[in-house]
């Protein structure tokens, strides 16, 4: 009897830890206003490639069977981000654009642009901060025919880093200013040569601080 | 008929107005109280349909799936179907008037800029999600440049109906449906003969529309 108390006393105890370790996400970003960027827990989403430039470099087979989705398009996804920020500066978590378009008569084509990144967050006050970021990014082409089923993928693997001033508008949200990059590192295709793809360039995006 | 439909329209945007006023009366909290600027960024992601129809021809047909491109479109002809941003004002705790905007330059993809005044009316449910319903005109411009040059202008009346959902105080989603009908456009070819030097001129009517659910984000301070 007494053991199986304890169990449960155990039980509920290792629940309320689970909850709680949960649960100071939702409420150190509602209630410890005034910390600065990456002084807290959080859960942020972020809004990349809002506005800038981008440059390009890049060899991906143009000869498609179907839509001609331009290269540098996978460049210019909108990419949405949601990261794990800690109080210890610590970040992780990944970018992710997509992009499907399907033309009448013309076949479809889908794109995936996937760049997980683990990052580190430092603040001089309460309004602004510095976020750099690094990792691997992923970029795959697939292109299928309206009329011969024919198909094309393509994928290829780069080195990604971004460094960000951070500027804490109000509470919660931010204004991400500042360069990326991808440098490739592999690349292989369904025929023909293996493509190649890089990009460059300053860009300004949009962060939230939603749990 | 146009004055009918004028007064139809204004009939309907003051009873938006004054529907919005009550409910904003009822409810003392919520998007549009307290902050009245808002920054937005719509269609960051999405399904989007779009129809276009340039003279006599077909009709092109493109559904686009997924998170927008930013600075980019794959659709030259028309209105692209591009994240915008936008700044609205609430002239009102009920009412809102403000403009997305939007500009890319691509190169071999041409230019392409556009503005979407709006007037909304916000409809809080509590301090943390609301109904907000936009009405305006999108027009939009693009231009490539290549032996020549090709020029597409469109003015299309537009409607977004969008949730907005707050997890936290001045950050918001928003999920909706967008519909902007093309009533007007036009394409213009500027063309030039290699051979001879002779350069030539054509015009086509265009009509672009775009229906869409959409997601987007919004900071109001």
């Amino acid at each position: 009897m007494i053991q199986q108390e304890c169990d449960e006393a155990i039980a509920t105890t290792t629940a309320t830890c689970a909850l709680l370790a949960l649960a100071p996400a939702s409420v150190r970003a509602q209630d410890a206003p005034g910390e600065g960027f990456g002084k807290r827990d959080s859960l942020a989403f972020t809004v990349e490639n809002l506005l800038g430039f981008v440059s390009n470099l890049g060899r991906v087979r143009r000869r498609s069977p179907v839509v001609r989705y331009p290269r540098d398009a996978a460049s210019l996804l909108g990419d949405l981000g949601l990261f794990s920020m800690s109080p210890t500066g610590f970040n992780w978590g990944a970018l992710v654009g997509v992009g499907a378009p399907r033309i009448s008569d013309s076949g479809d084509a889908t794109v995936l642009r996937l760049r997980p990144r683990v990052g580190w967050a430092v603040s001089k006050n309460d309004k602004v901060g510095f976020w750099l970021r690094g990792g691997p990014s992923l970029l795959m082409f697939r292109a299928t025919g309206d009329e011969d089923s024919s198909s094309s993928s393509q994928a290829m693997l780069a080195l990604g880093a971004e460094a960000y001033a951070v500027f804490t508008l109000v509470e919660h949200v931010g204004i991400l200013v500042g360069p990326h990059a991808d440098i490739h590192l592999l690349g292989s295709a369904s025929e023909g040569d293996d493509p190649s793809f890089s990009t460059f360039g300053v860009s300004l995006g949009l962060l939230g601080e939603i749990w | 008929m146009t004055r009918s439909r004028f007064f139809l329209s204004a009939c309907t945007l003051a009873a938006l107005a004054s529907l919005a006023s009550a409910s904003n009366a009822q409810q003392a909290t919520g998007f549009g109280r307290g902050d009245t600027a808002v920054l937005t960024v719509d269609n960051i992601a999405g399904v989007v349909h779009q129809r276009i129809k340039v003279g006599d021809g077909d009709s092109t047909k493109l559904t686009y799936i997924g998170s927008l491109a930013t600075f980019g479109s794959l659709a030259a002809i028309g209105v692209p179907p591009l994240s915008r941003i936008g700044f609205h004002y609430f002239v009102d705790p009920s009412v809102s008037l403000g403009s997305g905007l939007l500009y890319s330059d691509r190169g071999n993809l041409g230019t392409s800029i556009l503005l979407a005044p709006r007037v909304g009316f916000a409809f809080p449910f509590g301090e943390s999600s609301a109904f907000w319903l936009r009405a305006g005109m999108t027009w939009s411009r693009w231009k490539l440049e290549f032996f020549g040059s090709n020029t597409s202008t469109s003015v299309l009346p537009a409607a977004d109906a969008l949730f907005v959902v707050s997890p936290v105080e001045h950050f918001a989603f928003t999920v909706g449906a967008i519909a902007e009908v093309g009533v007007y456009g036009k394409l213009k070819r500027k063309q030039v003969d290699l051979g001879t030097g002779t350069a030539s001129e054509s015009e086509q009517d265009v009509k672009a529309s775009q229906f869409g659910l959409v997601f987007g984000a919004l900071v109001s301070f």
